[in-house]
């Protein structure tokens, strides 16, 4: 490794300490921007709310400290997807004592008696669409979600540690299975 | 085409996420364009795809909220801070692994040399950092600026920046390329253009900046050099002058071994602004002088308003390629089409929302929706005697792919003219031209001139390419048909359906599209004299055009 670089990786140090507020601004905006989304996969995850929230704000601060590091990231929204993902999981295995949060249940419990009848129509189909999204695999499923969430193949890839062909062969998979399962919950 | 393979779920599926190189998608494409079936397996996937933007915005909408309203994030921040400052010095360093690696006594010392060095005499040479610094100076510094841009055997002048309204589109060959290789088409020679295709990217590798001599003036630049894995583009390099990091030289590596270049040019061309094609792509259209409507002017447009219409799309460009349509209908000329890039809608958006009695819409396709304009050919399979030889005549797999790449490519722009001809006879038959003044001819048959002398270009560009391996081959070119037809109109079929015919011969020669005859030992005599039929129904029709 060259003097040069070492020099440079130094200097920016430094300016990451003058640029301290900017960073802040940067991952609040971020944040801001980006949590509802980043919840509401870690509740498809199966993390409870109360922990899913608290997973967020993990990430971000997390997100904070790898640019105070200096780490060069180019794809925020996939990074923050990434660990969210892996740390989402991590917090899942912890929470094991507890049941896990199952967002299926949820769409199709909550209690809608005052629902208008298109809504609950509607409901129906999205709980029908639900279970066949929930018979999917696990890597299927991820690979949706992150898709869903407009990962690029190769960002799903490095999330969950495989190659973008392999995403591609799982949402192929996910696709055939979930194909029509709006109009059969129509029925 | 038909007899292309279907492809699987899986392909279409990467097709329509953009997922494909380019190459592989413009088969795709093609097939679909093509296929019944296969469009109806990607309307499938599309509906599949919708359900799930559907579900997710339900899922949304339906599933608890936090249960806490969302705290700011300062605290955590100042927490993070804090811990960072009580870090000791040397440790809170320590957190880069090569300063981990140089912890030695002896690399300290070195180190306070490199700091004094850069901080100094260097500016920061990061890349990303460099980048961010060139952007920032670019947003202070827009003027018109010249640049050539260079890509196999075209190579073009044009004018980008500030104050440049006028911009005539690129030709689709090169632009077909910026778009395999995810990159701005419209300011390639910018910092903002490589940062974006960088940033877009979520593995690369950043070169260590270097300094190297500026290749057009005394000085020296900062080389900025970008290897990836991912998408059609393989490295990227941008050239940054030290003096003020403006951009002096770019070059895209694509995965197939196109090369895209572009160049600051310091004298800018006379005459300026639009493209300037130095070798063989468009020249700049002359203006469409003003003139009398063929049909007496009024609230409702006439032949001659679409005529208009149709030359202004001409000098734009967007009359190759693209499926934009123009008719006539209730007073109005209707422009629209379905699929058409969005830049060439809004280029035509810019040009024909203000003109009286045109309306501009265009319909979004319900199918196909990440369509990547196809650059290149489709790699050969040798799979029979006549590709089996014309890969030995080559001298490989590798080169006859090349070689069908580049022929591919040459018959794909000429094909796009062969439409274009075929769209102008069918808007202008025989009586309706019969009723153009006589400045809307000359403005019509200036439209056709140009699109024959390209598509001249072209076949005779094929034929060269080809005439050296098929003649080693023992091809000759056979009886022709006479050329015929005594308008310009019927002669115009004739070229149309020449060259498909060429299309379809040299699919088959090339090993792309699967063909009863492509065993045949004749086949390259029957391209050779598939190609010669082609030149002589175009010089028919330019006589005929001429007359």
């Amino acid at each position: 490794m060259s003097v040069l670089t070492l020099g440079i990786q130094l200097v920016t140090v430094f300016r990451l300490d003058r640029t301290a507020t900017a960073l802040q601004d940067r991952v609040t905006a971020l944040f801001e921007e980006t949590r509802e989304d980043v919840y509401r996969y870690l509740l498809t995850l199966g993390l409870r709310p109360a922990r899913a929230q608290e997973t967020v704000q993990e990430v971000f601060l997390r997100l904070y400290t790898s640019l105070k590091k200096g780490e060069d990231i180019q794809n925020p929204r996939g990074w923050i997807f990434r660990v969210a993902h892996n740390y989402g999981l991590k917090v899942r295995a912890r929470q094991a004592s507890e049941d896990p949060f199952d967002a299926g249940a949820e769409l199709l419990l909550v209690s809608h008696s005052d629902s208008p009848e298109a809504e609950l129509l509607e409901r129906e189909r999205v709980g029908q669409f639900h279970r066949a999204v929930e018979g999917l695999s696990d890597q299927q499923k991820r690979c949706l979600f992150l898709r869903m969430e407009g990962l690029r193949y190769p960002e799903i890839g490095a999330a969950l540690g495989i190659s973008a062909s392999a995403v591609g062969e799982f949402l192929r998979r996910a696709m055939v299975r979930l194909k029509g399962s709006f109009e059969e919950g129509s029925r | 085409m038909s007899g292309f393979q279907h492809p699987d779920e899986g392909l279409l599926l990467r097709y329509i996420d953009g997922e494909l190189p380019g190459r592989k998608s413009r088969q795709v494409r093609r097939h679909l364009e093509a296929c019944w079936q296969c469009r109806g397996s990607v309307e499938e996937l599309q509906r599949t795809v919708a359900d799930c933007v559907r579900y997710r915005k339900q899922v949304k909408a339906y599933l608890p909220a936090p249960p806490q309203p969302w705290s700011d994030l300062s605290r955590g921040f100042a927490r993070i801070d804090a811990s960072f400052q009580s870090e000791p010095f040397w440790k809170r360093y320590l957190t880069f692994p090569v300063l981990r690696q140089a912890a030695a006594g002896a690399a300290v010392l070195a180190l306070l040399f490199a700091i004094v060095y850069q901080l100094q005499k260097a500016p920061a040479v990061q890349a990303a950092e460099l980048l961010r610094r060139a952007v920032a100076a670019e947003a202070v510094r827009p003027v018109l600026h010249h640049i050539r841009i260079h890509t196999g055997n075209t190579s073009l002048v044009r004018a980008v920046g500030a104050g440049m309204v006028a911009q005539a589109a690129l030709p689709a060959a090169v632009e077909s390329l910026f778009a395999e290789a995810h990159y701005n088409d419209q300011d390639p020679l910018s910092a903002r253009s490589y940062m974006a295709w960088h940033d877009s990217l979520a593995s690369k590798q950043d070169a260590a900046v270097a300094t190297v001599a500026d290749p057009q003036e005394p000085g020296t630049c900062y080389r900025i050099h970008t290897v990836t894995s991912e998408g059609e583009v393989a490295a990227a390099t941008l050239l940054l002058s030290t003096s003020d990091l403006h951009p002096v030289e770019g070059r895209l590596e694509l995965r197939d071994r196109n090369i895209i270049e572009f160049t600051e040019i310091l004298e800018p061309p006379a005459g300026g602004g639009t493209n300037t094609a130095e070798h063989v792509e468009d020249p700049v259209r002359p203006v469409v002088p003003s003139r009398p409507a063929a049909v007496v002017p009024g609230a409702s447009a006439s032949i001659s308003d679409q005529l208009e219409v149709l030359s202004t799309l001409h000098q734009i460009g967007a009359d190759l390629g693209d499926p934009v349509e123009v008719t006539l209908s209730g007073g109005k000329v209707m422009v629209g089409g379905v699929g058409v890039s969005p830049r060439i809608q809004q280029r035509i958006h810019e040009e024909l929302d203000s003109k009286p009695n045109v309306s501009v819409q265009f319909s979004e396709p319900q199918a196909v929706t990440a369509q990547v304009p196809g650059a290149q050919g489709t790699a050969a399979s040798p799979n029979g005697p006549v590709q089996m030889r014309l890969e030995a005549q080559l001298g490989g797999h590798a080169e006859l792919q090349r070689f069908t790449d580049v022929v591919l490519k040459s018959n794909e722009d000429a094909m796009s003219r062969a439409y274009a001809l075929r769209n102008m006879a069918q808007y202008f038959p025989v009586d309706v031209e019969s009723g153009l003044s006589a400045s809307d001819r000359r403005v019509l048959r200036d439209m056709l001139r140009d699109h024959l002398s390209h598509l001249s270009k072209q076949a005779s560009e094929v034929q060269s390419l080809l005439m050296p391996s098929l003649s080693a081959l023992g091809a000759t070119v056979q009886a022709r048909r006479p050329a015929d037809g005594a308008a310009w109109q019927s002669s115009v079929e004739d070229v149309f359906r020449a060259s498909q015919l060429v299309e379809v011969r040299l699919s088959v020669l090339l090993g792309v599209t699967p063909g009863q005859n492509s065993t045949s030992t004749q086949l390259p005599s029957e391209v050779l004299t598939a190609l010669a039929e082609l030149r002589a129904d175009v010089d028919h029709c330019t006589a005929l055009v001429n007359q």
